[in-house]
């Protein structure tokens, strides 16, 4: 192949590293800029999504679509409800300080990821695709699943927004990032606010999982990766920032896919880091974050 | 103000004696040499998270830093062990003012998330430098290498001794540092950072300061545990290498001279007890960080403090 | 402007803060002479913290310059201005809970002073003045919120400032406790620069020299008690607010 074709061959698989990694970095913004808090368990939760889409696909027979699709709902709300208890019964008694509640998520990261090599076994598990249909692109076949991916995080990041901006709800969680205590004075239920929160935002990676797992496979290690890019992601795009998020994780995303075809996974990440110490020295905030006084 | 010193220099001294006395079996002898290479490494966290108040989630990285110098410095360059130690120190500083430099560009939580990036990607880097480093599977410093004033570091009861040595020398400058007003403007930065900058203290450089000291100790603490215990590999920069140090501390009790070791000696049984019973031991970390956090935030010789004798430093 | 005197410790030139489009501080040209005790009053809002907060570098400004004991301190960062000798107390309490009251007032102490039996000594002297010797080894937190007041000023005077900044020091206190407020204030004004923002009239007339009124971020009216008293722009801001 010449380096043309090959260089559009690593763009689109940089398209789904993007599409991926802009939702769980979604999630992990969305905690952040309602709640204060950072959840450092969040990848386990995109990996809890990828090992429940294997273990529900399991159970059903017939065409893989049916259980991707029973998995695409069901995963992403386990992951919820669980990430919703977390909340329930520790982050909301440390009165979500900003460090106790890092420590307690390190400790919910270990226990959820430990829980699951206790309960499904430290294979690496497949999952078949839902359709398996190659895209003739003259140079290369592509997957036309990897664009089903893409378009759907296109479609989950524009209904994100949508909630966001368009609904009542979307208007309770941007009163509540501005000033909580306000918000529960107008009678908002803050308690109930960051659970949903919290669970949102752990659903969000869970869904991003059900649908990478049919590409990448799923294994209880598998949710370090995710997080060490969401973070580089946020650190770029500004912490709590939701449009820098998005635009900082298809930047990132993007060069990741590309350098990890070209080169070797690692070795995008290293880069991806400076890249990080040159956004530290010049705007410390964030590309797209607001200085606070 | 005598008793605190008295304390301190006399679990030094009880250290000492369980070695003199051969109470050690040969098991908890190796353990005991390897858990006060890791409270120094402990000692170095609190620094800057007990009396600092700074979070690092990525101290793996400095204990690595000083790891690989002295571990890399012996094995390709046939460094002895006074050149490495002289090495891994002088690398250790330099990586904590560079580190520390960037990191504190930001504040908060934002810190806390920076030095856990680098530190994965400090992980990362030992990886795809496999070449020099042989990555996942490490590197084993010879016995013969492992030579110090002609002392053979590999024999156990050496070893010990070596261990405890570092470990009373870093515990003394601990106590040192508490005791000093340069430590109380550290914790005065701990309690009030902004009342602090008020009272005229450069705040920022003290953080570096502390940045510096705390990476460098856990520095030491890395290249002692490569020389002392003859390997060096990756595991020891990846996370569960920057969480140890931080369970310690709390459990320990942070901004406590003698927390880390009470907290590594406690972690160090309860794991080696759990890695028999299961795989998923790390589940024992999760679940003391979340206690630990929900039930005593001070830890105990913290509580101890508050409770009963405010004059512990 | 008035000319400036060998006299003057510090002054402000066009000093100007901007927050997101609203003018918190408008052009101000300040200036408080050397020994003497200023009030800075002015409603709710009139941007007074913001103008102190300028002064010793907390906030940055967007224009205009300081000048300090005849420097030009608008670039210092705040440890340098602080360490130059410019003290400030905080509207809310701010001190360190966790901490003995010994440690909070030996924090306050410079490092030059050197030995622990000189600092030790200023600082049985400082809490002498402020009637808190008795309560030395106590921690901070278990102290009441008039004591709190009374150890947050006496940290100030620990740092032996040339220009104190109070922001409110009475607020929240008794009629007793202001009236030993208003004592202790009074007597340091033979060794430093009191500069006070302060909302109860009675401690301002009773020991201010000297009054300066902001309102919307600008100086509107200075001088003695009468001539602010009598002044028909300063009545209309306030009853206008």
């Amino acid at each position: 192949m010449d380096l043309g074709p090959y260089l559009l061959f690593a763009s689109l698989e940089g398209l789904v590293h993007a599409a991926v990694l802009s939702l769980i970095a979604l999630g992990l913004s969305l905690v952040f800029g309602v709640m204060r808090i950072v959840n450092v368990a969040h990848g386990e939760f995109f990996m809890l999504g990828a090992i429940l889409a294997w273990w529900i696909s399991g159970f059903v027979f017939g065409s893989p679509a049916i259980g991707f699709l029973l998995a695409l709902i069901i995963a992403p709300l386990i992951a919820g409800v669980i990430a919703m208890s977390s909340d329930w019964l520790i982050l909301k008694h440390l009165k979500y300080d900003p460090e106790a509640t890092i420590i307690a998520t390190i400790g919910i990261l270990y226990i959820i990821q430990q829980a699951v090599l206790m309960t499904f076994g430290p294979d690496a598990r497949p999952v078949e695709q839902p359709f398996n249909y190659r895209l003739d692109l003259y140079w290369f076949g592509f997957s036309a699943y990897k664009f089903f991916v893409v378009f759907s995080a296109i479609i989950l990041l524009f209904s994100v927004w949508l909630v966001m901006a368009k609904t009542k709800f979307g208007l309770i969680l941007r009163a509540t990032q501005l000033d909580s205590e306000t918000a529960q004075a107008f009678g908002i239920p803050i308690s109930t606010v960051y659970s949903l929160v919290f669970g949102v935002g752990a659903a969000i990676a869970a869904v991003a999982a059900v649908l990478i797992v049919p590409i990448q496979q799923a294994h209880y290690l598998m949710g370090g990766e995710p997080l060490l890019l969401a973070f580089i992601v946020v650190i770029i795009g500004g912490l709590g920032s939701l449009r820098g998020t998005v635009a900082a994780a298809v930047l990132i995303g993007m060069s990741d896919g590309i350098i990890s075809v070209f080169f070797s996974p690692n070795l995008a990440k290293i880069i991806a880091t400076l890249f990080v110490v040159i956004v530290l020295l010049i705007k410390p905030n964030g590309l797209f974050g607001s200085e606070k006084t | 103000m005598k008793r605190d010193l008295f304390i301190h220099l006399g679990a030094i001294a009880l250290l000492f004696l369980l070695e003199i006395l051969g109470i050690f079996s040969d098991y908890h002898q190796g353990n005991f040499a390897r858990i006060l290479v890791l409270t120094v490494y402990g000692i170095g966290y609190n620094v800057l998270f007990g009396y600092t108040g700074l979070l690092s989630l990525g101290h793996a990285l400095f204990f690595s830093a000083g790891l690989y110098a002295a571990g890399l410095s012996i094995y390709h360059l046939d460094y002895n062990v006074g050149q490495a130690l002289i090495l891994a120190f002088c690398f250790s500083v330099l990586v904590s003012l560079v580190i520390g430099y960037l990191a504190l560009r930001t504040v908060g939580v934002s810190f806390m998330i920076v030095t856990l990036m680098f530190s994965q990607i400090a992980y990362l880097c030992i990886l795809y430098f496999g070449g020099i480093t042989r990555g996942d599977e490490g590197i084993v410093i010879q016995q013969s290498s492992r030579v110090f004033l002609s002392l053979d570091l590999s024999d156990p009861t050496i070893r010990y001794y070596s261990a405890l040595t570092v470990f009373s020398f870093c515990l003394v400058f601990n106590l040192w540092i508490a005791r000093s007003s340069f430590g109380r403007v550290l914790i005065a930065i701990r309690e009030n950072s902004d009342r602090a900058l008020m009272l005229g203290y450069n705040v920022q450089l003290y953080k570096l300061l502390a940045v510096i000291i705390s990476g460098t100790i856990s520095g030491i603490a890395g290249a002692s545990y490569g020389i002392l215990f003859g390997y060096v590999g990756a595991s020891f920069a990846a996370v569960p290498y920057s969480i140890f140090p931080l369970l310690w501390v709390l459990l320990g009790g942070a901004g406590t001279v003698l927390g880390p070791l009470i907290g590594a000696i406690f972690m160090f049984y309860l794991i080696d007890y759990a890695s028999d019973v299961t795989d998923a031991y790390m589940i024992i970390v999760g679940i003391a960080l979340l206690l630990v956090t929900l039930f005593a935030r001070r830890g105990l010789l913290g509580e101890l403090r508050y409770r009963f004798f405010p004059w512990i430093p | 402007m008035d000319t400036i005197e060998k006299n003057t410790l510090l002054y402000t030139e066009n000093l100007s803060k901007n927050f997101q489009g609203i003018q918190a501080v408008k052009n101000v040209n300040f200036k408080i002479n050397k020994n003497e005790i200023r009030a800075l009053i002015g409603p709710n809002g009139a941007g007074k913290t913001t103008f102190v907060s300028l002064l010793c570098g907390r906030i940055k400004s967007t224009n205009g310059a300081v000048f300090f004991d005849g420097k030009d301190i608008s670039n210092f960062p705040v440890y340098k201005r602080i360490s130059g000798g410019i003290g400030y107390t905080f509207q809310i309490t701010s001190i360190f809970l966790n901490l003995t009251v010994y440690e909070n007032v030996a924090l306050a102490i410079k490092e030059e002073t050197g030995k622990t039996n000189s600092i030790d000594k200023e600082i049985s002297n400082v809490l002498d003045k402020v009637g808190l010797l008795d309560r030395v080894n106590q921690r901070s937190g278990d102290l009441s919120y008039g004591h709190q007041r009374l150890l947050e000023l006496a940290m100030g005077m620990a740092q032996r400032p040339k220009l104190l900044i109070l922001d409110e020091p009475t607020q929240g206190l008794s009629d007793p406790e202001i009236d030993n407020f208003k004592f202790l204030i009074k007597s340091l004004s033979s060794s430093t620069t009191v500069l006070l923002i302060e909302h109860n009239m009675d401690v301002v007339m009773s020991i201010a020299d000297k009054i300066s009124v902001l309102h919307f971020g600008e100086i509107i009216a200075e001088g003695d008690k009468k001539t602010i008293q009598n002044d028909p722009i300063v009545q209309k801001a306030y009853l206008g607010d």
